[in-house]
C-alpha cells in the first residue's frame, strides 16, 4: 500500500511563451503510515508535487499510482484510488461555503453518495478528531467561528472523507502556538491510531524536524535530499542552498559551536538539545 | 512624541446582535514616534482587532484612537490618518493590486493625487529602501513572497507614512522570505526612523523590538522589553505562547544546575554566557 511517483516531468503553460519545468523527474514511493514532510523555497516545486498525488495535475510526462491503481486514468478503480488521497490546501477556511458547519463536513461525504446515516457518522468523527463539539457547532454558520475554528471545520471536512492518506499544505500558517500544537498533536495521532500516511508541506523547520520521520527538500523541481531528519538537518550547505534554513535547534547548536563549545549538534528537540550542550560543558572541565 | 494614543479602547463585534463579541476590552496604549512594538497573543487575544483601530479600518465602540493627535472616529481625519500609517497583511497576494510592481508601489500616492513626477521619485525610493529597484518592472506574480511582502511595504513607504502596521507579515513565508521581511523592517526601523507595530506568533521575531505587548481575550495583560517579557517562561506558556528557543534552553540548563544568568533571550547571549563558564 503506497502512493508511487513514477519518474514524473510537470511543466506549467507547455508549448507557450510562458513555458515552465516545475517539477524534472521525480521518483517517489510514500508507504502507508509513513510521516513524510516536505520542504523547500517558494517555487521550488513542492505544491506542484502534492497536486500530483491526488491527481489535481496530471503529469506531463510519467504516472503516479495510488495503492497501485494509476490515478489519471479513466476507471471506477482510479476513481477509488484517488478518494484515498485527501488533501487539505492552505488556508482551507477560504474554501468554506455552506450555511452550516454541518453542511460543509458533510458535503465530501454526500459527494460519496453515503447514506445520511453514514454521513452523519463520518461529520461526528471528524467533528471530534479536530476537538469541535457537534451538538454545539453543527448547525452554527461556519463563517461566524473564529479563524482557528475556521481551520478547523475545513479540516474535518477532508477527514470526513476518510482518506488513507492526508496532504496537508502548511496547516498551521497563522495559527498560534497553542492551536498549532493541538493540530499537530491531532494529526499524529490519527497518524498512528489509523495508520494514515501524512505527507506534510511546511515552511516551519521546528515543525517539521519534530513531527517526520523523513524529510524530503525540494529545490528546482527536483528532490535534494531524502532522509531521516537528523541526516538531513545535518547537510546544512545543501540545506541553505535550497534557499532553506535548519532548525532552531540546530542554529543554536551551531552557534555554541562557532563560539568554542564543543556541542554535538544533530539533536533536533529540546531535551536532546540540552544534553548535548551539558554533556559538552562536563567534558570541558 | 506620541504617535499612537489609545485611550479606554472597547470593541465590540456584531454589537446588538446575539453573536455581540467583546474583541478589545478598555485597551490603554501609547506609541511614541519611532518606537518598535511588538505585539504577541494567542489567536482570538485582539491583536489585528487593534491594529485595525491604527488606521481606522475599525473604529471603536467606545473610547478613542488617536494618530497624530487626530481622533480616529472623525471622517475628516480619515485621509491623513491612512497616509500616516501603513499597512502589511499575513497574505502578501490579497495586497497586490497592480500588474506591474512600480504601478502598484504608485497606486497609493496616485489616489493622494500627487503630481507624476513626484511619484517616479517615491517609487525610486521606496523600491531602494526595501531593496527591490531590479524589479522596478516585474509582474507581481513573478516575485516570491518575502520581495511580494516588501512589494507591499515600499507601497506604504510611497505614501510617506510614518508608522508600518505588520500583520503577521511571515506566516506565508518560507525562511529566506522570513528573513528578507524581518531585515527590511529593522531596516526601515533603524536606518529610516519608522515607526513599526509588529504582530507576530514567532517569538523570535518580537525579540527584534523595543517594546513587547502582550494580549489576552481583548485586554494588554502585559508589556515590557523582550528581555523583561521573555524571561518570565512560565507565565507565557500559560498564556499559550511561546519563548525563543534560547531563553527555553537556558531555563532548562538552570534546572539541571548550570548557573546562568537571567537575561538571555537570544542564541547569542547563551552562547557568550556559556562559554564564559568556568
Amino acid at each position: 500500500m503506497s502512493i508511487e511517483v513514477k519518474n514524473i516531468t510537470y511543466t506549467y503553460m507547455a508549448k507557450t511563451p510562458f513555458e515552465r519545468v516545475a517539477l524534472k523527474n521525480i521518483d517517489l514511493t510514500i508507504e502507508q503510515g509513513e510521516f513524510v514532510a516536505i520542504i523547500g523555497h517558494t517555487g521550488s516545486g513542492k505544491s506542484t508535487l502534492v497536486q500530483h498525488l491526488n491527481a489535481l495535475l496530471t503529469p506531463t510526462i510519467g504516472s503516479v499510482l495510488v495503492d497501485g491503481n494509476d490515478i489519471n486514468t479513466k476507471n471506477e478503480a482510479a476513481k477509488t484510488a484517488r478518494r484515498k488521497v485527501g488533501m487539505v490546501f492552505q488556508y482551507p477556511e477560504h474554501q468554506l461555503f455552506e450555511e452550516t458547519v454541518y453542511e460543509d463536513i458533510a458535503f465530501g461525504p454526500h459527494n460519496m453518495g453515503l447514506s445520511e446515516e453514514l454521513v452523519e457518522n463520518h461529520v461526528k468523527k471528524a467533528m471530534e478528531f479536530v476537538n469541535l463539539d457537534f451538538a454545539e457547532y453543527k448547525d452554527r454558520s461556519p463563517f461566524q467561528l473564529s479563524g482557528g475554528q475556521m481551520r478547523r471545520v475545513a479540516i474535518a471536512g477532508v477527514i470526513a472523507l476518510n482518506p488513507q492518506y492526508l496532504i496537508l499544505d502548511e496547516p498551521t500558517a497563522g495559527l498560534d502556538p497553542v492551536g498549532r500544537k493541538d493540530l499537530f498533536k491531532k494529526i499524529q495521532q490519527i497518524h498512528k491510531k489509523e495508520k494514515i500516511a501524512i505527507v506534510l508541506v511546511s515552511h516551519n523547520m521546528d515543525d517539521v524536524a519534530a513531527l517526520a520521520d523523513r524529510i524530503i527538500v525540494m529545490n528546482h523541481g527536483e528532490i535534494t535530499i531524502d532522509a531521516k531528519p537528523k541526516q538531513a538537518f545535518s547537510q546544512i550547505e545543501k540545506i541553505t542552498e535550497a534557499g532553506l534554513a535548519v532548525p532552531h535547534m540546530t542554529a543554536l547548536l551551531e552557534q555554541l559551536k562557532q563560539k568554542g563549545l564543543a556541542v554535538d549538534t544533530t539533536p533536533l528537540t529540546l531535551s536532546a538539545g540540552v544534553d548535548s550542550i551539558l554533556a559538552a560543558i562536563r567534558r570541558r572541565k | 512624541m506620541e504617535l499612537i494614543q489609545v485611550e479606554h479602547l472597547s470593541h465590540l463585534y456584531h454589537k446588538d446582535m446575539d453573536h455581540e463579541y467583546k474583541a478589545l476590552d478598555d485597551i490603554n496604549l501609547t506609541v511614541q514616534e519611532g518606537e518598535f512594538v511588538a505585539i504577541i497573543g494567542t489567536n482570538g487575544s485582539g491583536k489585528s482587532t487593534l491594529a485595525k483601530h491604527f488606521n481606522a479600518l475599525l473604529l471603536p465602540t467606545s473610547g478613542i484612537c488617536r494618530v497624530a493627535g487626530m481622533e480616529t472616529s472623525s471622517e475628516a481625519n480619515l485621509w491623513k490618518i491612512r497616509q500616516h500609517i501603513g499597512m502589511v497583511f499575513q497574505n502578501p497576494d490579497n495586497q497586490i493590486v497592480a500588474t506591474l510592481v512600480e504601478e502598484d508601489i504608485a497606486f497609493g500616492p496616485e489616489n493622494l493625487g500627487v503630481p507624476s513626477e513626484e511619484i517616479k521619485k517615491r517609487v525610486t525610493e521606496a523600491l531602494q529602501v526595501v531593496g527591490m529597484e531590479k524589479y522596478r518592472k516585474f509582474a507581481p506574480h513573478l516575485l516570491s513572497g518575502g520581495q511580494k511582502q516588501r512589494v507591499a511595504i515600499a507601497g506604504a513607504l510611497a505614501m510617506h507614512t510614518r508608522c508600518l502596521v505588520l500583520d503577521e507579515p511571515t506566516a506565508m513565508l518560507d525562511p529566506i522570505g522570513r528573513a528578507e521581511v524581518m531585515a527590511t523592517v529593522k531596516n526601515l526601523h533603524e536606518e529610516a526612523g519608522i515607526t513599526i507595530i509588529y504582530i507576530t506568533h514567532f517569538m523570535e521575531e518580537a525579540v527584534m523590538a523595543d517594546r513587547v505587548v502582550v494580549m489576552k481575550e481583548g485586554q494588554i495583560c502585559d508589556q515590557g522589553t523582550p528581555t523583561e517579557i521573555f524571561t518570565q517562561v512560565e507565565k507565557l506558556k500559560k498564556l499559550g505562547l511561546e519563548v525563543p528557543l534560547a531563553t527555553e534552553v537556558a531555563a532548562k540548563l538552570r534546572e539541571r544546575g548550570i548557573s546562568l544568568p537571567p537575561y538571555i533571550i537570544t542564541n547569542e547571549e547563551l552562547a557568550v554566557c556559556l562559554c564564559q563558564l568556568k
